[in-house]
């Protein structure tokens, strides 16, 4: 740890760090990403989101700031404008829409051919969203069904998460907070 | 529509009763529920699940076994005060564990059901029901037969209270008051009863010891049966039932646990008949199952308890896994603390026992000391299956079945099983000398197998005792025995009514004998006949053969009796027991018999075509294996006459068939050759010898030249 990074940790102030958040439409992102927020900074409504919106919220050491893209179909190629600045991506996944798990595994795969992002070792967390449905596929399931073991060079992690109850989110944001941390140091 | 359940393993207490453990109502909105359960040795434990584990709200201490649990509490007020029975005692806990009623119900027996509802208390006792409101004494019934389940309607339809019975005899016996409004005949002996619609109204559950569910609609003088599940596929008895909207589609779902592990939900298609949603096997018998919430708030589960006392989750919430890059999923951190624990806990207790052990080996050295035999309890059933005409008799022991030896005097044939994993060997055994063995048999369990189950055949006519030795995986090693009787008609089953228009055969008993005397005879020779004499002057008992389908009727009085059969071999059976039971008491009994010829082409008839069934296929079966031949050589089946091309076709499904029923012919021939000689043998006859020339005719069978023979041989 450098003297500068000692410095912010005594002054108490938070390094930042860009995230993006992609998924498709009605996958719950902006649900997510609602849940992270401190309880008083909620919204109530939550609404399809239009070309992309910027969130912020904290952990115990790391400030977030994510980009929170629209999943919609026409808004998708709006993605990769931003991957330069990303240092980390959460992709969320409606567990139990098996009809579109393809369509989420081919976006996902030109995610991870998309030259600003191949040869990048950044973390991706995954979120099997929407676990309370009662048809829901699990987890490892759903890494087996976008083929999630083929990606070699990067750090992952999966993990079921039901965005309206909160359940699962943590689990996931500190697996990310750690990974962030290794890289750099 | 399909559902998934995950099992959840949450606790596990001593051996428990049948309906022994309850949910008890959520406090507040959306809450996980509390459940309470109550064992043999008499601990009644309530608890709530937090993180995983297991938190006792209250634990009583240790006294005699608990039979029941039910819920109750003022009306109108959530139902969540705990009563227990156990003994003839009945003692009630508020949620928090303080006990606030000991009610002794002073019977000889020990209650064996409960049910209450506000301040009435209903209890059952092997043959007595009792109906307290505020403990004080209100009705009381004595029924015919034993009492399996108790429960009770409050409708607005009804002017009062309305208990309903189940009784071992297949009925369910409508109360009002200390009388018997009417009776519901059902399929089988009813063994659970439960309200359909928790708040009130009249429909009644019920499940059978042969595994079949029902719904009865009670009305004031008679009742009718919605619907009923069938059990085709075999499963086990069934000993608890609840309903619960697991599958979340707004309609209560029937919920099953049976004898064999077996937990079913039912659910309701548009049409409003029941289907099978799901299935899960748990190895051993469920005894209670309940429905609602406990793991996890807002996911819904079942909950089951087991015979040997664990109390296990079917929820709905998914199991969750954490994973990541690697080629093994990850074990859940819930998972690793958990081996852990058991890891850190088994090696305390190893040490523990090896010292235990050692002190026990040196006081065995002592003289003056005494070795106790730790005891254990067997759950063991042995029933009359009315499909196969066959015993299945099932053991279970709390824990896992180290081998079990059956023994037998009396000629019995044991089956197969497909669910049994232990190995078997039979024992040559001399039948010749006197006390001699028909059957030696034992059983070499695979691990962990707590229950274990046997099919017996037995022959009409000939009686005697089955044991059985369990020995479970314990230390030091013991041993308990068991006795089945097997009765000279053993494969008569109690039914109802009988078909009045069959050319009967009567016997008629005359003498010097009290009810209860000849009551404990029929006893002897007659499945399914209560132990107890019935109330009355007279009695009669229906019955039919599960193989042949003949039917008897018994009825007798003090000093009389009379039995009716179109089975002429019934009769003879009966007759020589009879009368060799009234010889062991020194009673001059006088015979008379009235036979019907007809009775005899009857029952040939009714042989008939299970005996050209049984032939055809063994003929079938004997051309398969040529056919198969000519198959491979010519390569097709084209050329072969329809008929060949037929048993070609389902060649797989009659080597099945014959290989389950290779005793099946040789049964029909003896009953046959019964019948024969009974014939002649009330006609004073003696036709032993001519059985050579009958075999000969059944070999080249035509029931014309049979019945022929039989008129006149």
């Amino acid at each position: 740890m450098g003297l500068f990074d000692k410095l912010v940790g005594w002054l108490g102030l938070k390094k930042e760090v860009n995230v993006l958040c992609l998924g498709l439409d009605n996958s719950g992102k902006t649900t997510i990403i609602n849940k992270l927020k401190p309880s008083n900074a909620q919204v109530q409504d939550i609404v399809p989101t239009i070309g992309f919106s910027i969130e912020k919220f904290k952990t115990s050491s790391l400030s977030f700031t994510v980009f929170d893209m629209s999943g919609q179909g026409r808004y998708r190629n709006l993605w990769e404008h931003y991957y330069k600045e990303g240092q980390a991506i959460i992709f969320v996944i409606d567990s139990a829409d098996k009809l579109r798990m393809v369509v989420a595994k081919e976006e996902l795969d030109t995610l991870l051919s998309h030259p600003d992002i191949k040869h990048r070792r950044i973390p991706i967390l995954f979120f099997a969203n929407k676990m309370d449905v009662r048809d829901a596929l699990s987890s490892v399931k759903v890494s087996q069904l976008l083929c999630l073991e083929n990606i070699r060079d990067k750090p992952w992690h999966i993990c079921t998460t039901d965005a309206l109850k909160g359940e699962g989110l943590q689990e996931g944001v500190d697996w990310l907070q750690d990974q962030i941390k290794t890289m750099r140091t | 529509m399909e559902i998934h359940l995950n099992r959840v393993d949450y606790t596990q207490v001593g051996v428990t009763s049948q309906k022994t453990m309850r949910l008890l109502p959520a406090v507040g909105k959306k809450t996980t529920q509390k459940v309470a359960i109550a064992d043999h040795d008499g601990v009644l434990m309530c608890f709530g699940m937090k993180k995983g584990e297991a938190v006792p709200v209250f634990k009583t201490l240790p006294g005699p076994k608990v039979s029941r649990m039910d819920l109750g509490g003022a009306l109108g007020t959530p139902q969540e005060k705990i009563f227990v029975c156990s003994g003839s005692q009945v003692r009630g806990f508020t949620k928090k564990g303080k006990q606030f009623l000991t009610f002794d119900a002073n019977l000889t027996e020990s209650i064996n059901a409960m049910h209450v509802s506000g301040a009435d208390l209903f209890v059952c006792a092997s043959y007595i029901y009792n109906h307290y409101c505020d403990c004080k004494d209100q009705d009381y019934f004595l029924s015919g037969d034993k009492i399996n389940d108790i429960t009770c309607l409050s409708s607005e339809k009804f002017s009062r209270l309305t208990p309903v019975v189940a009784c071992q005899d297949r009925v369910l016996r409508v109360l009002q008051g200390s009388e018997l409004a009417y009776d519901v005949e059902v399929p089988g002996p009813p063994s659970v009863l439960e309200l359909y619609n928790k708040d009130g109204g009249d429909e009644v559950l019920y499940g059978t010891t042969d595994g079949k569910v029902g719904l009865v609609q009670i009305g004031e003088r008679s009742a009718v049966t919605k619907w009923e599940i069938d059990n085709d596929k075999k499963k086990g008895g069934i000993l608890c039932v609840d309903t619960y909207d697991i599958i979340g589609d707004g309609v209560s779902d029937i919920l099953v646990g049976r004898d064999d592990g077996t937990v079913e939900v039912f659910g309701f298609d548009s049409s409003n008949e029941p289907t099978l949603r799901f299935e899960h096997v748990l190895s051993e018998s469920v005894t209670s199952i309940q429905g609602g919430c406990v793991g996890k708030e807002s996911y819904d589960e079942i909950l089951t308890a087991t015979y040997t006392g664990w109390v296990t989750g079917l929820t709905t919430e998914p199991q969750k896994a954490e994973a990541g890059p690697g080629d093994e999923v990850r074990m859940s951190k819930e998972t690793q603390s958990k081996i852990e624990s058991l890891r850190a806990e088994l090696e305390q207790l190893q040490v523990k026992v090896l010292q235990g052990r050692e002190q026990y080996q040196q006081t065995s050295q002592s003289s003056t000391a005494v070795s106790a035999v730790p005891v254990f309890s067997i759950n063991d059933k042995f029933t009359l299956s009315q499909d196969d005409a066959s015993y299945s008799l099932t053991l279970e022991v709390q824990t896992a079945i180290d081998n079990l030896l059956l023994q037998s005097d009396v000629p019995i044939d044991l089956l197969d099983v497909d669910k049994n994993s232990a190995v078997v060997s039979f024992s040559e055994c001399d039948s010749e000398q006197p006390n001699g063995n028909f059957l030696l048999a034992t059983y070499r369990c695979q691990a962990n197998t707590t229950r274990l189950e046997l099919k017996v055949r037995s022959i009409e006519g000939q009686y005697g005792t089955l044991q059985a030795y369990v020995t479970p995986r314990l230390q030091p090693k013991t041993c308990q025995v068991r006795q089945y009787q097997i009765k000279p008609l053993s494969l008569h089953q109690r039914m109802h009514s009988i078909d009045p228009d069959r050319p009967m055969n009567q016997l008629s008993l005359v003498g010097q004998f009290s009810f209860a005397e000849i009551h404990s005879w029929v006893a002897f020779c007659l499945p399914e006949v209560p132990e107890k004499t019935p109330a009355g002057e007279s009695v009669t008992f229906y019955f039919h053969n599960t193989f042949l389908g003949t039917q008897l009727e018994a009825t007798y009085c003090k000093g009389e009796g009379h039995f009716k059969s179109d089975n002429i071999s019934t009769i003879s059976i009966l007759s020589d027991v009879l009368s060799k039971e009234a010889t062991k008491k020194k009673i001059n009994l006088n015979i008379s018999y009235d036979i019907n010829d007809d009775s005899v082409s009857h029952t040939l008839r009714m042989i008939h075509p299970k005996l050209e069934y049984q032939l055809l296929l063994a003929r079938k079966v004997q051309l398969v294996d040529a056919l198969k031949e000519l198959q491979v050589h010519e390569g097709s089946a084209d050329f072969l006459i329809p008929e060949y091309r037929s048993i070609l076709d389902e060649s797989a499904n009659l080597l099945e068939e014959y290989k389950k029923q290779p005793a099946h012919l040789e049964r029909l021939y003896g009953m046959i050759t019964d019948l024969f000689i009974d014939k002649f043998k009330f006609k004073g006859h003696n036709v032993k010898t001519k059985v050579s020339s009958l075999l000969e005719i059944l070999d080249n069978y035509d029931l014309n030249s049979l019945l022929d023979f039989f008129s006149d041989p």
